[in-house]
């Protein structure tokens, strides 16, 4: 078991080191640089020139990848090239902020898409298991900032009850910056509450089928007892794969959810770096969400050989 | 789990292939959408970038029965030719990830380690960057158009298709008949073609649905963020879009495309769970959800 | 692009009238009041006026000289104070100066400091540091995007309590170059732009490059009783249908640049008010004339013919507009020529242009970005609609904002494009349609254009300027490539509880939201 583990790291170095090369080149490829475009269409061309000779952009690309590698392997995020301020500290105050929409998000939505999906699975076939499986698809059937703008529309223009801006004041006690961030929170569960529960439910499922199940419901064992000590172990590999895949998401993903909120999160930071072809921001928040990725699959792997018994006494 | 024996199979299977209630439901949307998708030009009563209309947002005009779009447009005819273009790309799009994702999956999963190792890898750090910050980079890169749009999409889902179809081809690679067909001195293309896609057939089905579906939406997503489908042209996503300052209005122009969406995505997915639960093989993981 | 350039001009009416207004003193400073507007109630003090602007980004700046964005520019009205600032009639108007004169030629101009002007950091406002802010737009490796403008400038001296500066050659209108926000003044050797200092009515509170800033009142502003709330709060809520949410559920107090087309909705709301300003912006696609197609004047004129300028201003503006007549100069513009017809929507014209010039049924692409200006790609697609009578094909191409100003503009024939408002004729056109012009995107440029401005500001006679001025329109309306099928209102949302902010014809350029005389009645 040590030595799958071990494997599973290797390969996530391994992976990590393809994704850098993969975040460099792609912010090769982009047309236009960052002095076109903080200097805007009606700059002189001497102005332009001067800025990209401050900043370096007329170095060799192997050059600058390798700079950037060894920074970023002893922790350096680099400099901004629109502002000069260091990536770090305009990272910080994101960070925490997309931590704390997807942390909030997460404890919410992954035990209510588990319950869901349990319920869904011990009741299968019934009308109970069709709403849950229907309405959980209704709500992903829907474009993510179609889902924003209606609840911001019903429960903060019409009804008033939620504000339609979160607020990031760190100061502010948690109730108020639980309601104030409910709207983004409610439409993120909409978005990863269906593939979990989905998930979990098929799942538990597939475990009752198979014959270790039979045996105990030939035993007499209650249904609700056998889902939950038998059945929902032995699916928790999947389930947990799933999971690790929609708090990626949560971290990584919800640039529509922070465009459609004006919540200032890391995706948007990302996303304001392509506008200005900033690379070193492009780089830095593409790596933070590539790590996120890797660490959480990661995470789920080692997770899921402790909990499946058949690779616990292997080795 | 697939070796159940041969003759409870056939008839299980025969049952299964009756559509319950839900999946008729799920067929009959389909069908219609198709069906106003084939025939846009006679059912719509207006083209889809004529402005029929000074007034944006109107919920409902004399000549538009659904009302006028932002730009006074009918919304009848944009959501029929919308049809059109929504169900279209993402097709397109779901073909061509799952022609390539299938072929590299196999190749990947019969070849020697170190293909499978770099085709692996290299997929694990694509599918590693948020899909949306992907498409982002590559269609600042290469500029927006239609068919920048559908590789960008197929490029993305293609990832998701290579690992499904690695993991069951690795599955299908060590059964007995393709240890015969490899005794029997087959070449690596036809046992893929004839043994492994064969009886890999059924997970893959029911992932196209969901990347079928998983498409039309991130295309609505990229229309979000200004990156998708051209206008005038009629696109659900780019409808609502466009139109969602009409929802402030209560505009149909805002609602009734996300409802075509949320219809088709519903249908899709309705029958993906029939197909599944019908066949008796085993949920891949990766499938389910 | 979007801020004032200036480039040397002299006229005789508005010499007269900017050093009228400085010496006579007439602004009514100091009591709180905007002249021309009534107030119903005497302003309030205190609250938190928060404003929602379009985009930040995180190279948004508090150094005035750096500024980019609508954004940089209310935050550092908010913190500076100019030379001068722009009047709502887009005249100069006192501010650090507190009054100034030219001499004979125009060449030489002496601002007097005003007395008790105070820094944020207790400072008094000295002529030393008017130098200093404004040689950090002069010299080779400056960044200042004003740099072209401030380049006139051969020469900043201090006269004991004035400061004085020469210009290379005469220009009437140079006190309006120093009301950009980026001439802001700041303390002699300031460098540090994350700790800001300046003498405007608010002063350093919070900023977070891309996200907000919160700015608190500066209690020693020299204008009396100004300003009236404690703090002004600026950050950005991009996507417009966010902005109007935030605006409609009473969470922000003025919503920067609403979408025309929710306008409707914004009246009946009761708690929400337009700001609504005309002005010369000018949202247009530009032909570019060194290069096929466009280079073909019959085809210029053809696609010109095509442009059903009702259908536009009504369709895409709903009627928040002007009708352009493919010049750059606006209606409200005193030199507007109106003795030039308006260019008529006239297929059957366009079609003999087209044949003229051997496009019949011809294909023409268009390339735009919402980043194009408000409601370019709607123009670009009501166009498409009215060019199909002439028989011509148009395709729309609208491409990502990211790059497009750098990478698309310019790249293309015909591309749509914006130009924020000018103060005056001369500087639109000094702009954009001069041979040196930088922001000559139509690349329609000859001797006569460059000659007929120079004599413009040479001559001191109204009518005759005038005169000078229709010929200068007259060219660009039957020449140039410029299709102008209407000027855009600037249109802000406020709340219907924040007070003493003005329609101003120049957009967020001028200090509209610098929160200096704005108050909450609620």
């Amino acid at each position: 078991m040590r030595n799958l583990i071990l494997r599973r790291l290797a390969l996530g170095l391994v992976t990590m080191w393809v994704v850098s090369l993969l975040v460099f080149a792609s912010t090769e490829v982009l047309p236009g640089d960052v002095a076109e475009s903080i200097l805007g269409k009606d700059a002189p061309d001497e102005v332009i020139a001067a800025m990209r000779e401050r900043l370096g952009l007329n170095r060799p690309a192997y050059v600058r990848y390798w700079d950037w590698l060894s920074g970023l392997l002893v922790g350096d995020l680099g400099v901004s090239l629109g502002s000069g301020r260091p990536i770090a500290e305009l990272i910080d105050d994101r960070l925490w902020n997309t931590v704390r929409l997807a942390s909030v998000t997460a404890i919410i939505a992954v035990p209510l898409a588990v319950i869901l999906g349990l319920v869904s699975a011990m009741k299968a076939g019934t009308l109970m298991d069709r709403s849950i499986s229907i309405g959980t698809l209704c709500m992903i059937s829907l474009p993510e900032f179609f889902v924003a703008a209606l609840l911001v529309y019903i429960f903060a223009v019409k009804l008033r009850w939620l504000p339609a801006l979160p607020s990031v004041n760190p100061n502010s006690s948690i109730w108020e910056s639980l309601t104030s961030m409910a709207l983004p929170i409610m439409t993120l569960t909409f978005a990863v509450l269906a593939h979990m529960a989905r998930m979990t439910r098929n799942a538990v499922i597939n475990v009752l089928s198979s014959a270790y199940i039979e045996m105990a419901l030939l035993k007499g064992v209650h249904n609700w007892r056998i889902i939950l000590f038998h059945a929902f172990p032995n699916a928790l590999s999947p389930i947990i794969n799933v999971i690790a895949l929609n708090l990626a998401y949560l971290v990584a993903g919800v640039v529509i959810v922070e465009t459609a909120f004006s919540y200032p999160g890391l995706a948007r930071l990302m996303v304001d770096g392509v506008a200005t072809r900033d690379i070193p921001m492009i780089q830095a928040c593409g790596m933070i969400f590539c790590a996120t990725y890797v660490s959480l699959n990661l995470l789920a792997d080692i997770l899921s050989i402790l909990t499946n018994p058949r690779l616990r006494t292997q080795n | 789990m697939t070796a159940s024996p041969e003759g409870s199979k056939e008839t299980s299977e025969r049952d299964n292939l009756r559509p319950t209630p839900t999946a008729w439901i799920a067929i009959f949307i389909i069908v219609f959408w198709v069906l106003v998708a084939v025939f846009a030009p006679i059912l719509a009563p207006f083209s889809h970038s004529e402005m029929i209309s000074f007034e944006s947002f109107a919920v409902v005009e004399e000549s538009a029965f659904l009302g006028t779009d932002y730009l006074g447009r009918d919304v009848l005819s944009r959501i029929i030719f919308g049809a059109r273009m929504t169900l279209g790309l993402a097709l397109i799009a779901t073909i061509i990830s799952f022609t390539t994702g299938i072929v590299l999956g196999f190749v990947a999963a019969i070849s020697p380690g170190w293909v499978d190792q770099v085709l692996s890898r290299t997929v694990d750090a694509i599918m590693a960057f948020p899909s949306i910050m992907l498409a982002l980079i590559i269609i600042g890169g290469v500029g927006t158009s239609l068919p920048v749009v559908i590789l960008t999409v197929a490029l993305i889902d293609a990832t998701r298709v290579f690992r499904l179809s690695r993991a069951l081809a690795l599955d299908a690679s060590v059964m007995d008949y393709v240890s015969v067909a490899r005794a029997r001195g087959e070449d690596v293309g036809w046992i893929m073609l004839h043994e492994i896609l064969p009886n890999t057939m059924t997970p893959l089905a029911a992932e196209f649905g969901i990347r079928y579906t998983f498409a039309i939406l991130f295309i609505s997503s990229l229309s979000f963020l200004g990156l998708g489908v051209q206008p005038p042209v009629a696109d659900w996503g780019v409808m609502v879009k466009e139109n969602l300052q009409g929802l402030l209005f209560g505009a149909p122009a805002a609602l009734l495309p996300a409802a075509c969406i949320g219809t088709i995505s519903v249908a899709v997915n309705l029958l993906v769970d029939w197909f599944l639960h019908r066949s008796s093989t085993m949920i891949p993981e990766e499938l389910m959800g | 692009m979007t801020h004032f350039k200036t480039k040397n001009g002299i006229s005789r009416r508005q010499f007269g009238q900017g050093v009228l207004t400085a010496s006579a003193g007439a602004y009514a400073l100091g009591t709180g009041l905007i002249p021309g507007v009534a107030w119903a109630e005497t302003p309030k003090k205190g609250g938190t006026i928060r404003i929602a602007m379009e985009s930040s980004s995180p190279n948004d700046t508090l150094d005035p000289i750096k500024i980019t964005s609508n954004m940089d520019a209310a935050r550092c009205t908010q913190i500076y104070n100019n030379l001068v600032r722009m009047g709502n009639d887009l005249r100069p108007e006192p501010a650090i100066a507190e009054s100034w004169e030219a001499d004979g030629t125009a060449t030489i101009w002496t601002f007097k400091i005003r007395q008790g002007v105070e820094f944020h950091n207790g400072k008094a406002v000295t002529p030393a540091d008017v130098i200093y802010s404004l040689n950090r737009h002069r010299g080779e490796d400056t960044e200042s995007r004003i740099k072209a403008f401030m380049e006139q400038i051969s020469d900043i001296t201090a006269d004991g309590n004035n400061v004085v500066i020469t210009i290379s050659s005469p220009n009437a209108e140079f006190p309006i170059t120093l009301a950009s926000p980026r001439a802001g003044i700041i303390p002699e050797g300031h460098t540090e732009f994350e700790n800001p200092v300046g003498s405007g009515p608010f002063k350093m509170g919070e900023f977070k490059a891309g996200i907000s800033s919160t700015f608190v009142r500066h209690e020693n502003y020299w204008r009396d009783g100004l300003p009236h709330a404690d703090a002004v709060e600026t950050f950005s809520i991009p996507d417009p249908v966010a902005r109007a949410n935030a605006l409609l559920s009473g969470e922000i107090h003025a919503a920067f640049s609403v979408d025309a087309k929710t306008v409707p909705l914004f009246e009946m709301s009761p708690n929400v008010e337009i700001i609504a300003a005309k002005g010369g912006q000018m949202v247009y696609n530009a032909l570019m004339c060194d290069r096929a197609p466009t280079d073909n004047k019959d085809f210029r004129t053809a696609l010109k013919y095509l442009q059903d300028r009702e259908r536009v201003l009504k369709g895409v503006y709903k009627g928040f507009g002007q009708i352009g007549n493919d010049h750059p100069i606006a209606p409200s513009d005193p030199m507007y020529c109106a003795d030039i017809p308006i260019r008529p929507y006239d297929p059957d014209k366009a079609k003999f242009h087209l044949k003229a010039a051997g496009m019949e049924g011809a294909t023409v692409d268009i390339y735009t970005s919402t980043t194009a200006g408000p409601g370019n790609v709607e123009q670009s697609l009501v166009f498409q609609q009215t060019a199909a009578a002439g028989g011509l094909t148009v395709q729309v191409h609208q491409t990502p904002p990211e790059g497009y100003w750098s990478h698309t503009a310019e790249k293309y024939p015909i591309f749509g494009s914006h130009w924020n408002a000018r103060p005056t004729a001369d500087l639109m056109y000094a702009t954009i349609h001069m041979t040196t012009s930088p922001g000559n995107e139509t690349k329609y440029m000859n001797e006569t254009i460059d000659q007929l401005i120079t004599q413009a500001r040479a001559e001191l006679e109204d009518t005759k300027r005038k005169a000078i001025w229709c010929d200068l329109q007259m060219i660009i309306h039957e020449e140039g490539g410029d299709m102008v099928s209407c000027f855009v209102d600037y249109l802000h949302g406020r709340s219907a509880s924040l007070m003493g902010i003005e329609p101003h014809p120049s957009g967020g350029l001028s200090d509209q939201f610098s929160g200096e005389t704005a108050w909450l009645s609620a």
